[in-house]
Order: structure tokens, then sequence, then C-alpha cells
């Protein structure tokens, strides 16, 4: 499904990912671990087209997405959840996820896909009017969840979504993204919560310094003693 | 009748030119986050095309403004998407505040003004319209003005509430909103972001051609008149609030009512000192201005 082979970018010159190839199959789990700024983010925005890329290429479906605009990539079927969740403060959360499915294709489905999103989150049901910068964190990353997936993804990319989440919270939006997959999404996940994460990943890849230092199913990933220490502390 | 009473009906009725004026580049400024310092020049040339309509065919300019203003939305989404785009995207990798733009839009100020001075030199010409000549009467003739002013009024809250609708009501104003509070997060949600940029130029660009429209038919035209009416409307646009609707009509309304109800007191350059001084107090009380909200995060 999605395929990146080699990809290097960065910023104004500054490389800060450094050739990383990996695949998310079809309706697989796929994470992404490593230490705070070993580049994940950088690959993610580089990947849904807001920043450019210097070599290497992004496939999706056969489809070649570099240097496309983010829109139009999305538009093939690849929605984020951005880091720090990236909401419309100043808009009501009904009128977010509106903007989730504003696309021709998504807005066919609009009001069957807003059903669904309040019977998954029905606490987005109670604040439906209420303005999103007004939410609590958890009620934001139900938002930016469900914002994404009224886009009608074929893939789901998440940038840390337990960012800033109570654990029992953690839990629940693991659940979700378990869903999700179990629907036929695919997903590829970046997180800080190694353990969990790779618990439930069908595949992950580490990173250190904007390349790829292991690769394996997520529970043999688990195993591993170096990984263990890293990031574990054990 | 009360003079001060009357004075303070004239103050509004300037008031709302000023708002009609200010309210496009605020649209603008909301959504885009470019302060157009072209608006100025654009009302010059929309007043000029009002000119050649009446002199050449006796077009009256409220109804010519009825074609202006498309057209002007059409300039606008161009000058968006074709001049000012590129330059977004080149330094959007770079630096967070679109200098160069902004740079631009003064540089194309001067060009405009002066294209237009080389062509119909700095002569000044009154259109007399119907409503320029004819005057509206009330309070027993103690309040007297021309029907283009009265006109100009009522049309400033017809176009606030125009744009107000769209940005909030329709699902074009959804995007709109999104890519202003939001232009990432917009894109990554399939909205083409330059495009809706291009509609907020564009409608911002269709409202000052309406402006346009009422300025020429009470106001004189020639190619510096930008100027007087360009710096009134950053200031209005700055007092009222950044982006804000209601704050445009707000800040007009005070520089109306400074201009004309304190010259009854003091003499009017005087006047026009104080509002420059209210709006200094202002910005240093509420840096965001009197309606604009303070930038979540
Ligand atoms: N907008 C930016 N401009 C320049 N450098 C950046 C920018 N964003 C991140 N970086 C740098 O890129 C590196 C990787 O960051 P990031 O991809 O966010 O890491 P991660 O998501 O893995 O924590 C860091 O050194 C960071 O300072
Ligand atoms: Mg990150």
């Amino acid at each position: 499904m999605l395929k990146i082979n080699e990809l290097r970018t960065g910023y104004n010159g500054g490389e800060i990912v450094h050739g990383i190839s990996l695949e998310v199959p079809d309706e697989k789990i796929v994470a992404i671990v490593g230490g705070n700024g070993a580049g994940k983010s950088t690959l993610i925005k580089a990947i849904t087209g807001l920043i450019p890329t210097t070599s290497g290429t992004v496939e999706f479906d056969g489809e070649k997405l570099t240097g496309l605009a983010p829109d139009k990539i999305m538009q093939k079927g690849v929605c984020l959840v951005p880091e720090g969740r990236q909401l419309f403060p100043n808009m009501t959360v009904e009128e977010n996820l509106d903007i989730g499915s504003c696309t021709k294709e998504a807005k066919k489905h609009r009001k069957e896909n807003l059903e669904e999103m309040f019977e998954i989150f029905p606490r987005l049901l109670e604040r439906r009017k209420q303005l999103t910068g007004t939410l609590s964190g958890g009620e934001q990353q139900m938002v930016a969840t469900a914002r994404a997936l009224m886009g009608r993804p074929k893939l789901l990319i998440m940038d840390e979504p337990s960012w800033g989440l109570a654990p029992i919270l953690v839990n629940e939006m693991f659940q979700t993204i378990k869903m999700v997959r179990d629907r036929g999404t695919a997903v590829l996940i970046v997180e800080q919560n190694v353990g969990h994460t790779l618990a439930m990943s069908d595949w992950g890849y580490v990173i250190e310094n904007g390349v790829v230092v292991m690769q394996d199913d997520g529970n043999r990933l688990l195993q591993d003693e170096g990984l263990k220490k890293a990031y574990l502390g054990i | 009748m009360n003079n001060i009473f009357i004075a303070i009906l004239h103050g509004l009725i300037l008031g709302g030119a000023y708002s009609l004026i200010a309210v496009g580049l605020s649209v603008i400024f909301g959504v885009v986050r470019i302060i157009n310092f072209s608006h100025g020049a654009m009302l010059m040339a929309s007043a000029f095309a009002y000119y050649e309509l009446f002199t050449r065919f006796n077009v009256d300019p409220f109804f010519a403004m009825f074609f202006i203003a498309p057209a002007f939305f059409i300039i606008g989404f161009l000058l968006q998407k074709v001049i000012i785009r590129p330059l977004l995207i080149r330094e959007s990798a770079s630096v967070l505040e679109p200098t160069s733009v902004m740079l631009f839009t003064i540089g194309l100020d001067y060009a405009i003004c002066n294209l237009y001075l080389m062509i119909y030199t700095s002569r000044y010409k009154t259109l007399n319209t119907w409503s320029y000549k004819n005057y509206f009467r009330a309070f027993d003739n103690s309040f007297v003005t021309q029907y283009s002013r009265i006109i100009a009024f009522i049309l400033c809250f017809v176009v606030a509430f125009g744009l107000w609708f769209i940005i909030n009501k329709t699902e074009l104003g959804k995007r709109i909103r999104a890519v202003s509070q939001n232009r990432d997060a917009a894109a990554l949600c399939g909205v083409d972001v330059h495009t809706t940029y291009g509609i907020a130029f564009g409608l911002g660009t269709a409202a000052l051609a309406i402006a346009g429209a009422a300025m020429s038919s009470f106001y004189l035209v020639s190619p510096s008149v930008g100027n007087v009416f360009g710096t009134k409307s950053f200031m209005i646009v700055v007092l009222g609030g950044l982006g804000s609707i209601p704050g445009a009509i707000v800040g007009g309304m005070i520089f109306g009512l400074i201009e004309q109800v304190i010259a009854q007191f003091i003499p009017s350059t005087m006047a026009s000192m104080l509002s420059f001084a209210v709006f200094l107090i202002v910005l240093v009380l509420m840096p965001d201005g009197l309606l604009g909200s303070r930038k979540r995060k």
C-alpha cells in the first residue's frame, strides 16, 4: 500500500532524514518508534507533502505521491492526525469534522460518517457545538482522530496521538486504533509510548538520527535487549 | 435640531463609508494574513473604472458596480493565484511572516498610482451623478447630506453582512475559516489552500470595488485618492481588530464620529490628529484592537 524508498528530507538545507525505506501493507498497523528529535515527524511531514523531499520516492497504491501538495495526497486516501493535533480552535467540533470531509468524495458520505464518529466517540456528540479550542486534551485528540477518519482514509497516519493524554485515555485510544485497523484501514503510527505501541503493531521500525536502525514484528522487537534498555528502561 | 445630534448623524454616515472601504482589507488580512498595501490604489483604480463608465456611457456607479465588483473579484483572485502564491510558497519554507508579499503589495501600490497619474494626470474629477447632485434632507432641513453617502452607509451593512454570511454560514466559508486558523491542517484535510486564499482575496477586492462605487459618487476621483482612504482603512482595521468584520464597522464609525463630532469643538485638522491619538491609545491598551480576538494557540 504505502512504499517509501530511500527518502531524504529536511529543512532548508539541513538534512534530517537520511534515506529511509519503509512499507505499510494493507490492513496492518505499522509503528515508528525512536527518541526525541530522531526525525519521525519530519518523515511524516514529507510523506504527507507538508515539506518537500530531496530524493527518494513515496508510492501509494502504485501511484507516486512525491511532489504532490498535501491536499492532493489527502485525496488519494492518506489522512494524518498531526503532532499536536492542529485543530481549528475557533470552530466547533462539528465544523472541524466537516472540514475533514470537505473533499468531493468524502462529502457524499459526510452524514453517515459523522454518525459513525459519534458512535465511536460519544463524547464528541455531547460537545458537538463547542469550540475545539475549549476542549480538554483527550477530547481534542478525539476530534483530531475523527477529523482524519471523516476523510475516509485508506491509510491513517498518526503522529504521537498519546501525547499529553491521561493513562486511561491512552488505553482507549489504542483500542480505537485497533478498531480502525479491523475496519480495513491501514495505520502508520509514530509513538513515544513504545511498549504499548509495539505490542499492538504488526510491524515496527526503530529510527535513530534519521535512519532505520532496526525493524521487525512488533512483539519480537519488544524482546530486543537493546531496545528494552533504550526505550523501556528495563 | 441639536447641533451635536446632527453631527453624530453625519459622523455615522461618514463612518459607514469608511467601514465600507475598510472591510475588504480586514477580510483579506483575516484569512490570508497579508496586509494588502495596494488597497488604496485598487480603490482608486475602481473609482477610475466608474469614472470611465459614467463619462463615456453615462452608467451610474451604483449600477456599474454589479459588473465592476465581479471583475475586481477576478482581479483579486488572479493577483493571489498568479503573483502572491509563488511568493508565499517560496517563503513559507523559510519564514513565518510573508515579508516579500508585503513588500510586493507596497510596490504594486506605487506602480498602480503612478500608472494612473501618467494616464489621467493629477487633476481632480467629480462624477456628477444623480446621487452626487441630490441631497437627502431630514429634521426640517437641519440634516442634509448627499444621497450617495446614504447609499454608502446602507451598502456598508449590506456588504459586511454578505461577507459575514459567506464566511460564517457557508461551506466555502468553513474552508476559509479553516485555512485562516491553521493553514497546514486545512491542507491535510484536502482543502486547496491557495485557491481558498485566492477566493478570500477576490472577496476583499470585490468589496473594495463596491466601496469605490460609493466613494466616486460622493468624493473626488484622482490618482491620489487612494492615499486619503488607504491609510485610514489600515487604522480603522487595526483599531477594530484585524480580521474582524464587526470590528471594521466599529472602527469606521469611531473615525467618522471623531471627525464630525469633535470638529464641532476644535479645528478639523486637530480632530484628525485626535483620531490618530485615539488609535494609538487603543493600540497601547488593547493590542488586538477593539473586537480582535486574542490568538489562541
Ligand atoms: N520546522 C523545522 N525547521 C527546522 N528544523 C526542524 C523543524 N522541525 C524539526 N526540526 C529539527 O528536525 C529534527 C527532527 O525533528 P522531528 O522530526 O520533529 O523529530 P521527532 O518527531 O522524531 O521527535 C530535530 O533536530 C529538530 O530540531
Ligand atoms: Mg515528533
